[in-house]
């Protein structure tokens, strides 16, 4: 575990998550303003960052920063529930699907892959746009039909971990006990399909980032709903980008938010990566030591790298 | 099969007559994995000799650090494997161990050859059969003609055994034995004077194990080629080895001629690990393992690293250094204080006159 | 072959359910939208439109479902894919006509072009584990995570409005030019597609290089690259029989990610108004106009199915082990 948190990609990871996780707790509660509320009526440019606008305000003069916190909440929210659902969802059929096998195994297999090839985005924007703007779903439900189109990735690969593990003995042994299906599949199985739910989860989260900011820019999704992908939307409807006085203030914090935020979930899922395949770290022959003693940093493949000194290193548990 | 080759077998490689030129002399060789604290001592100050058109069979356990061994000969070894000390010379000329990449590179194949252990795994599923030769051919050769490559190839494979419209197939086209087949014919294309060959029989079954075997003894015959051959199965070796070395917990313990080391071993964990399984022909015999396991290497015992185990065993073995190599009759060697000349040697390690079987 | 038909069936049965959802989504989804349309289109819209959604859409019509549903597919398979509200009378087919070879050629050439950077890159990052490459990495999972459409804003913001190197927007310069075939109209649209498609490079390149990157050094492990090694063959050769074989995922990932890269392309249009499905996309969305709606959708998972077979057939040509028999 320690190895774990000694890796600099998984702190940054966490360091990145813990700040938008508390973003999205107390974001609302600390924004400074209401994102509604214009600051003025009279002005009618996007005022760059002051001391009472810490980011800067919109056209119509509403605080950016207030923005990005209460967005922050909606777009964390919804992603959590994204992955979260999915990853039910994707645990429940993949591990069904690899452990029932036959015509079970079949269907769902067939039904993944339907998910996995039909794009997911379009077929968000019918659902969506179909629901109307004057339905307004909540961040729930948003999250739940986001998840829809978002398990299928997981479920496979839980599934072709479950059809290995499902020849291992432990599992045979338990079917000998008389252990019921759904226990071994939840008592022996699920346990050691932990790394790879918690990959898949993580990467569904951004999946659900993406895919709702894309919404919510999209102006599928309610605009006055505030969401970072919603900031976006006004920002490029006022062409911020395309003003000759580029507005940087008004789109880059939510953009940036996006982007670091999946950073952050990427780098953590990296990091378990390297745990669960010790191939990706790096080759045991790092730090200084080995370099002052002349060895190559990297060996080139196929050339052993040879001491310069030749002495043997003898006893190493006794070397200074 | 055609009797002409395209190229005359004397004009390949550096094979040669078979004689007592020594063609790879290993000396103090150390291998670690890792550097620094926690580096695993895998192979420790080890000699051996091989001579010209020899089969010499490197005998041990998994873990003994035999493959370390032979591919730390070649700079084969990945990382992170590191060559601490020793010297490789090979034909008397060349210390491989400071040779710069292109230098090794242009010995590679050309003088030394390799038949790895898994077959599957050692060709390449998406390339066909015939890339193998081809590639290996170029690259030494440049001058060859597509022509030349094409008949070379196709007499290489019939060598072995193989039709030579087979190369056109894919790895996962092929049995095991031929797979493995082919690898034996790749490493001979050019005629090398060293074959190493890591338990190029291991994943066989008994049958095609003998058949692959005597083909590489007739192959060895026609091409006098030399040949390292690591294995873990000690019968093996009595059959087809000239010499035999022993290895255990990455230190050479025993070597000398394969018949004498079969019938008379003299270092206590040869001993053990021949009585160690029952002879097909003979008397019957009361089994005895090798009580304990091989040592940690991160943690070797102090003193000789077999000594924990070693029914022999007295306070001198227990203590640092470890016994060296002791030279003994018939051009055999143990790393055993008990052949240092001044202790009494129990009967079953008393040097005797050779017992035929 | 077996591979490749299991995988048409499943781009078939895909194609089916598609079209059955695009039927059953206005009639079952809360606020019954068909009657929303129509209750807009018939103030707005001259008889005639009305009464064709109605029959789209299954209002007011004598058929039952199942003969509507069948009455969508023989539109369908005669390439009626319904008329559009806001652009009436143009038929949702005549516009994604329009639209269709300006979004096919930018994600096409986008999308090689990040594939092949992408895989070298990665090849390169491998093979030279521990150099400077190896720092990039945190960078890029920071543009891959960042949305299509921010890259978007990003390089109009810099290219376009600070340096002025390229236009910030649309497909050709329309006050001035006309389509054609001649070299001016040519060069124009290419310098308009130049920061669209960099967009779409710089978002999907990232996943191509580390996917690349983590299956290279995996095959490099291989007995294989070992033995290619043995047989002194020169450097060139021996990342070539690593790359071979590290390519195989990252073609079979190809199909799951033309899904994301054709919808990240969409948002991209957006932002520089570039004429292709997209654009007609988000105004669809303003103006509510449903039949272009599912008219897209339909096209773009067709588009999608069609890319994924590609990939199919590319893989089984590469990997000789596919086209064993059963």
């Amino acid at each position: 575990m320690r190895r774990v948190l000694r890796s600099p990609k998984m702190l940054a990871g966490l360091c990145l998550c813990a700040v938008f996780v508390i973003i999205a707790a107390i974001g609302p509660l600390v924004a400074p303003y209401s994102p509604n509320v214009s600051a003025s009526t009279t002005l009618g440019i996007a005022q760059p960052p002051s001391a009472a606008h810490l980011l800067g305000t919109t056209q119509t003069q509403q605080d950016v920063l207030s923005q990005l916190l209460v967005g922050g909440r909606s777009t964390i929210l919804v992603s959590l529930v994204a992955g979260v659902a999915a990853t039910a969802l994707a645990v429940g059929f993949g591990v069904a699907a690899g452990y029932l096998g036959g015509w079970a195994d079949d269907l769902l297999s067939m039904l993944a892959n339907i998910f996995l090839v039909l794009p997911a985005l379009p077929l968000l924007i019918v659902i969506f746009g179909l629901l109307g703007r004057s339905n307004n779903p909540n961040d729930l439900l948003i999250g739940v039909i986001i998840a829809v189109t978002g398990w299928a990735f997981g479920a496979r690969q839980l599934r072709a971990q479950t059809l290995s593990m499902r020849a291992r003995d432990f599992v045979d042994s338990a079917k000998i006990i008389g252990e019921r299906s759904w226990r071994i599949m939840a008592f022996e199985i699920l346990p050691n399909l932990v790394p790879i739910v918690a990959t898949s989860f993580l990467f569904t989260v951004i999946y659900g980032v993406g895919t709702f900011t894309a919404l919510s820019f999209l102006g599928v999704i309610n605009t006055s709903q505030w969401s970072w992908g919603t900031m976006l939307y006004w920002a490029q409807n006022a062409q911020a980008a395309q003003d000759v006085h580029v507005q940087w203030w008004w789109f880059l914090p939510p953009g940036l938010a996006v982007g670091l935020f999946g950073a952050g979930l990427a780098l953590l899922n990296f990091g378990i990566d390297e745990y669960v395949n010790p191939r990706l770290r790096a080759a045991g022959i790092t730090g200084r030591r080995a370099r002052k003693a002349g060895l190559p940093r990297r060996p080139k493949p196929g050339l052993t790298p040879v001491l310069p000194s030749r002495e043997p290193v003898l006893r190493s548990r006794e070397a200074a | 099969m055609s009797t002409e080759r395209t190229i005359p077998p004397a004009e390949l490689g550096t094979a040669g007559k078979r004689g007592s030129d020594t063609l790879i002399e290993v000396a103090g060789l150390h291998v670690d994995y890792g550097f620094g604290e926690g580096a695993v001592h895998a192979v420790v100050d080890a000699d051996l000799t091989l001579h010209r058109g020899e089969i010499l069979g490197l005998a041990g356990e998994s873990g003994s650090g035999k493959s370390t061994f032979a591919y730390a000969i070649t700079r084969l070894l990945r990382p992170p494997g590191i060559i601490t000390a020793g010297q490789v010379k090979f034909d008397g000329t060349v210390d491989l161990l400071s040779a710069a990449g292109h230098e090794l590179r242009g010995m590679r194949w050309n003088d030394i050859a390799v038949v790895l252990q898994s077959s599957m795994n050692a060709l390449n599923p998406v390339l066909r059969i015939g890339t193998l030769f081809a590639d290996a051919l170029r690259a030494h050769r440049p001058g060859m003609s597509r022509a030349a490559i094409r008949q070379r190839s196709g007499e290489l494979l019939e060598m072995v055994g193989i039709p030579a419209d087979r190369l056109g197939s894919y790895p996962h086209e092929l049995s095991g034995g031929m797979r493995q087949r082919v690898l034996i014919a790749a490493a001979l294309a050019l005629n090398p004077s060293v074959v190493i060959m890591d338990e190029p029989t291991t994943a066989l079954d008994v049958v095609t194990q003998r058949q692959i075997l005597e083909e590489l003894m007739r192959l060895r015959d026609e091409l006098n080629f030399a040949v390292l051959f690591i294995t873990h199965d000690l019968s093996l070796l009595v059959e087809i080895a000239d010499s035999v070395a022993v290895m255990y917990a990455g230190r050479l313990i025993e070597n000398g001629p394969a018949n004498a080391i079969y019938h008379a071993p003299r270092h206590p964990y040869s001993h053990g690990l021949l009585n160690s399984f029952p002879r097909l022909h003979g008397p019957r015999q009361v089994m005895e393992g090798i009580p304990g396991s091989p040592p940690d290497l991160r943690t070797p015992p102090p003193g000789c690293s077999f000594s924990p185990r070693c029914r022999y065993a007295f306070d001198k073995c227990r203590a640092d250094p470890h016994p060296p190599l002791f030279t003994l009759d018939g051009g055999r060697a143990a790393a055993c204080w008990l052949q240092d000349g001044t202790e009494t040697v129990p009967d079953e390690l008393a040097v005797r006159p050779e017992e035929e079987p | 072959m077996r591979l490749i038909l299991r995988r048409v069936a499943l781009y078939a049965v895909t194609a089916i359910v598609a079209i059955t959802i695009n039927f059953f989504l206005p009639r079952l989804l809360p606020g019954n939208p068909a009657l929303a349309v129509l209750g807009k289109a018939q103030s707005a819209e001259s008889p005639q439109a009305v009464a064709a959604l109605e029959v789209q859409y299954g209002v007011q019509t004598r058929t039952g479902e199942w003969g509507q549903y069948v009455q969508y597919w023989d539109h369908l398979l005669h390439g009626n894919l319904g008329t559009s509200l806001n652009a009436y009378p143009a038929s949702v087919g005549s516009l994604i006509r329009a639209a269709l070879p300006w979004t096919l050629g930018l994600v096409g050439t986008a999308t090689v072009i990040s594939f092949v950077l992408g895989t070298l890159i990665g090849v390169a990052a491998a093979w030279r584990r521990g150099s400077w490459l190896d720092n990039l990495l945190p960078a890029m999972t920071f543009f891959q995570a960042a949305p299509y459409f921010f890259v978007a804003i990003l390089s109009v913001a810099v290219f376009a409005t600070k340096l002025g190197w390229f236009p910030a927007s649309q497909g050709y310069d329309t006050a001035t030019l006309n389509p054609g075939f001649s070299w001016a109209f040519i060069a124009n649209v290419l310098d308009h597609a130049v920061l669209p498609a960099l967009t779409i490079v710089l978002a999907s390149v990232a996943g191509w290089i580390l996917g690349m990157r983590n299956m290279m050094i995996t095959t490099m492990d291989e007995d294989y690259v070992l033995l290619a090694q043995a047989e002194g063959l020169p450097r060139r050769k021996v990342i070539a029989y690593a790359a071979r074989n590290a390519l195989l995922p990252n073609v079979s990932g190809f199909s799951l990610a033309i899904g994301f890269i054709v919808s990240g392309a969409l948002l991209t249009e957006i932002v520089f108004s570039y004429p292709g499905v997209g654009y007609l996309l988000f105004n669809a969305i303003g103006s509510d106009d449903y039949p272009v709606l599912q008219g897209i959708f339909l096209i773009i998972t067709i588009a999608v199915l069609l890319a994924n077979l590609l990939a199919d057939f590319t893989y089984a040509f590469l990997d000789p082990r596919t086209r064993q028999e059963a």
